[in-house]
């Protein structure tokens, strides 16, 4: 019941933001959003903190195809949806801030986006779960095509086509699995997890599964798409992009990768990690070099998320779990970040690094809290990057010592372009472009207080995170656990 | 004959009545007005798509010729309802054209022999209804007068559909030889494949693939596409493609269905040539029209690819990627229309920054190329989907991967289209366009069939049933 209210409020929203004009458009997403995040909240607690997959609703939907509308929640899904309905208002409320043409689009898209990005957390049907990924594409798609920046046509269609073209391997495995599924066949997810696949078909699937969503999250190399895109994205689509999308993604690994394919993984992970680690080293390397602030956050992104991939491929419980806590915290990190940028450009029309200078001896307060969401960002114990940084680097140790020595560059080099951008963003002399920065209003202050609470919140209690996650953790590692110990016996 | 005689035939006499009133009324000159003309028609149109929703349908009449059944009924109605729309298009056009009556004429007479090859159960019963269909829309392709390229298409078309007859008759006199019979439900127990029952399947074929314009044989689509009036160009590639498909289905599983092995070699060899050639040729078209020829030459490799399952899912899937290809096809024709009768602009180019200018022709025509790609949320992503599950029953692993590959190469072209409407630098910017309301309320009704027909999963279960 509530997850199909979770996914109705923003479509009907939708259509009523479509019919406003101007700002009131943006008001009624802001409504539907808050709607949701308390949907959200009141699923959080009357949620039991078990492995049973919760609030389910299920329908028949293409009978004689077998495909369902499935919705249903677990720990694992509960946590995106936490991070998708708390993020979404301050997105929203970030847009509001500056004039917008064809704003009531603008926000009907938002709304849209977040109907499919929830629409694919709680898809229990592995055919709705597709869907849902590629619903959530189209209106990226026309966010960055109609309202990004320079060459935004050319960038947003790279980005659609790679996407999607990376999704049709995904699609081809689905069919696949749901070809392999007894009797009438079915697309639900937990008859995939039944299956007895020998080797060889599991690193079918793994491969088909693996570029799909590899493209989302970016793992290099196939993140070519991803710092153009950002860059041109209006703030808002990349504070989708960069703070919940590519979790879709992540998320897809977790629910689909390792239950389905886990001898795949055991045996191609030594590959997929490596490339998580090159990643790592070649975003954090990337964006020491950069002027402009938009695409040193998105470089530094496909380092976080390059980890959080490792984490999750290292297949232990310290790297999924770290992996859940991280993907929410990168997000809230990663719209911190963009929300702050986006402020120092409306105020100073550039976002160009030596353009600023200065900025803490102009305004204390936005000092403090770039420094408060930056550190969260390198993952400094009390903050909660470092929670998470810290479960992933403990699961890839686990897994291979040497994987885990390069892995924790990402701290390093984190700490190196972060304190270098804030050492030329906000100290040294005053630059023309800083003194824009005088203050902040009562409603960016508010947002920034909030974000940076939780960021503070998480870094002291990531249990309130940890627990609901965790039962439907070891789940999921029982069920790999015994499809090896399955195989091992035949 | 009794009464359900008559009552399995009603779609066809109730075509034929008109047709003839039609006639009557012109003879003696009692209607003059073209819009009268065009009301009475599109009326016509709409209760022939209504009778189809009526009453008990199976049933076989003239001693086994005519066969009827819910599936077949379901066909000749999306192929009416197909017609409807091409009509409230065509509003604007006809409203000046001196010849509207022999307009709807030819069109519904050609509608009618669409019924009859799909109710056909006798071999030369099918092949009247075949020729009942394309002769007249030969006639049609020539309907600008006054253009010379109109007359060059009619001429293309109506050559090329002679050979290609000729090629089928060849193949089915072969098959009358070995089976001495004309019922085409008492072939696949007599056909066993072998060396002259090969050839001959491969001439049926061959004058299939002409009608269908798959590769090799599509060389007449491109031109006559372009050369007609836009309303023939989507009566075309919608309707008459439809209905032979529909008709393929059909010869392939109540006839020939023995043969299987072979014929499913045959049509992958066409369908892999067919979507790579109509991809690879659509991406450097600079007219609109032709552009869109092109990709209907590759769509039909995909419904190929669905021919080749089971004798429930394939008829199945096929009948349901027409329905949605028809919304999608008459959606972007539609808009093409409207567009080409306003400013005589046909070229790609001109589409540059059509968002700015026109935006919701704009919005319609990027859905429809959603839906030609196959994007999801959209009914054409269903229908490739039904297709391709359906044909994995017999595909081969090469067949998939090549038509996987070629919806990656339309994505491309599709997509270049809606990034030319969405860009904003054109010199020539087409200027706001006023479309008429008939016009309006077809595009309404294709998008709405584009977005909700994939969401509402009954349409294919239902579909499907009544295939068993």
């Amino acid at each position: 019941m509530l997850t199909g209210l979770l996914l109705l409020i923003p479509l009907l929203f939708m259509i009523v933001s479509l019919l406003m004009k101007g700002k009131q458009s943006g008001y009624v997403a802001l409504v539907s959003s808050v709607v949701s995040l308390f949907i959200s909240l009141c699923m959080a607690f009357t949620f039991q903190h078990d492995d049973t997959v919760q609030f389910e609703l299920n329908y028949s939907w293409i009978s004689s195809f077998g495909i369902h509308f499935h919705l249903g929640v677990d720990g694992i899904s509960l946590i995106l949806i936490l991070l998708t309905t708390f993020l979404t208002p301050f997105i929203i409320l970030t847009s509001l801030q500056k004039e917008t043409d064809n704003s009531n689009v603008f926000f009907a898209l938002i709304l849209l986006m977040q109907a499919g990005i929830l629409g694919a957390f709680t898809a229990m049907d592995s055919f709705l779960f597709y869907m849902s990924y590629e619903v959530a594409l189209i209106p990226i798609y026309f966010i960055c095509g109609l309202w990004g920046g320079e060459n935004r046509i050319a960038v947003a269609l790279k980005f659609f086509i790679y996407t999607l073209a990376g999704s049709l391997f995904m699609l081809v495995s689905i069919i696949y699995l749901y070809l392999q599924t007894p009797g009438n066949h079915s697309f639900e997810i937990s008859e995939f997890y039944k299956l007895n696949l020998s080797s060889s078909q599991q690193s079918w699937i793994f491969w088909g599964f693996f570029l799909a969503f590899a493209v989302k999250i970016p793992i290099f190399p196939f993140h070519s798409w991803q710092p153009s895109t950002y860059t041109i994205a209006p703030t808002a689509g990349t504070m989708l992009l960069a703070g919940i999308m590519l979790k879709m993604g992540l998320y897809g690994l977790i629910r689909f990768v390792l239950p389905i394919a886990p001898e795949a993984v055991a045996h191609w992970n030594t590959l997929a990690i490596l490339l998580c680690v090159c990643g790592i080293i070649y975003g954090s390397v990337i964006a020491i070099r950069q002027n402009d602030l938009k695409k040193l956050v998105a470089f530094s992104s496909i380092a976080h998320v390059g980890l959080i991939a490792a984490g999750i491929f290292s297949m232990n419980a310290q790297g999924i779990q770290g992996a859940m806590i991280q993907m929410f915290n990168h997000g809230v990190n990663a719209v911190a970040l963009f929300f702050l940028i986006d402020l120092l450009e409306r105020r100073s029309g550039t976002r160009l690094m030596d353009k600023f200078g200065g900025i803490a001896s102009v305004n204390k307060r936005f000092a403090v809290v770039f420094a408060i969401v930056m550190l969260g960002s390198i993952g400094l114990p009390m903050t909660n990057g470092f929670v998470g940084e810290f479960l992933l680097l403990f699961g890839v140790y686990q897994w291979n010592m040497y994987a885990a020595m390069f892995a924790g560059l990402t701290i390093i080099l984190g700490a190196v372009y972060m304190l270098r951008l804030y050492r030329n963003v906000f100290f040294g002399e005053i630059s023309e472009a800083s003194t824009s920065i005088l203050s902040m209003s009562m409603l960016e202050r508010i947002i920034s207080y909030k974000l940076v609470a939780l960021i503070i919140l998480l870094g002291i209690f990531p249990n309130l995170l940890l627990n609901i996650s965790a039962p439907a953790v070891n789940k999921l590692l029982n069920l790999i656990a015994h499809h090896s110990n399955l195989s091992s016996i035949l | 004959m009794n009464i359900s005689d008559w009552l399995t035939l009603r779609i066809e006499i109730a075509l034929a009545v008109f047709i003839l009133l039609q006639l009557i009324i012109k003879i003696f000159d009692l209607i003059r007005s073209n819009e009268t003309w065009l009301r009475l028609n599109i009326a016509i149109t709409f209760l022939i798509v209504l009778l189809g929703f009526t009453g008990n349908d199976s049933g076989s009449l003239f001693g086994g010729m005519f066969i009827s059944t819910s599936f077949i009924i379901i066909e000749k109605t999306i192929l009416a309802f197909a017609t409807l729309l091409v009509l409230m298009q065509s509003y604007n056009w006809l409203k000046h054209h001196q010849h509207t009556p022999e307009f709807f004429m030819l069109l519904l007479t050609a509608l009618l022999g669409m019924f009859l090859m799909l109710s056909a159960n006798n071999i030369l019963l099918f092949y009247l209804g075949l020729e009942m269909a394309t002769i007249p829309v030969a006639a049609l392709a020539n309907f600008d007068l006054d253009k010379q390229r109109s007359s060059e298409a009619g001429m293309k078309m109506i050559l090329s559909s002679a050979f290609s007859s000729g090629m089928l008759l060849f193949g089915i006199s072969i098959f009358y030889g070995i089976t001495g019979t004309l019922t085409i439900s008492s072939w696949q127990e007599i056909l066993r494949p072998g060396g002259l029952e090969v050839l001959a399947l491969i001439f049926i074929m061959t004058g299939f693939g002409f009608k269908i314009s798959l590769v090799p044989f599509h060389l007449w689509t491109a031109d006559v596409y372009e050369g007609s009036p836009v309303s023939i160009t989507a009566f075309l590639s919608v309707v008459s493609k439809g209905a032979v498909s529909f008709a393929l289905a059909r010869f392939l599983f109540n006839g020939v269905i023995m043969m299987q092995e072979f014929w499913v070699e045959i049509l992958f060899l066409l369908s892999i040539i067919t979507m790579t050639v109509g991809n690879l040729f659509a991406m450097r078209q600079t007219n609109i029209k032709r552009f869109l020829a092109f990709s209907t030459v590759a769509q039909a490799g995909y419904i190929l690819l669905g021919l080749a399952g089971d004798p429930v899912n394939a008829p199945t899937s096929v009948v349901y990627f027409i329905l949605v290809y028809m919304f999608s096809n008459l959606a972007a024709l539609g808009v093409v229309e409207i567009v080409s009768f306003a400013t005589q602009k046909e070229d790609l180019d001109d589409y540059k920054g059509f968002y700015n200018s026109n935006k919701k022709l704009a919005i319609v025509l990027m859905l429809a190329l959603f839906s030609l790609a196959g994007i999801p949320p959209t009914a054409g992503f269903f229908g490739k989907l039904f297709l391709f599950t359906s044909g994995i029953h017999s595909a081969s692993v090469v067949w998939l991967l090549f038509a996987s590959l070629n919806l990656v190469v339309s994505l491309y072209y599709y997509m270049r289209l809606v990034r030319m409407m969405f860009s904003e630098n054109n010199e020539k910017p087409l200027a706001s366009i006023q479309s008429p309301l008939l016009s309006n309320i077809a595009l309404i009704i294709c998008s709405a069939g584009i977005l909700f027909i994939g969401i509402f999963g009954g349409l294919y279960d239902y579909l499907h049933q009544l295939a068993k």
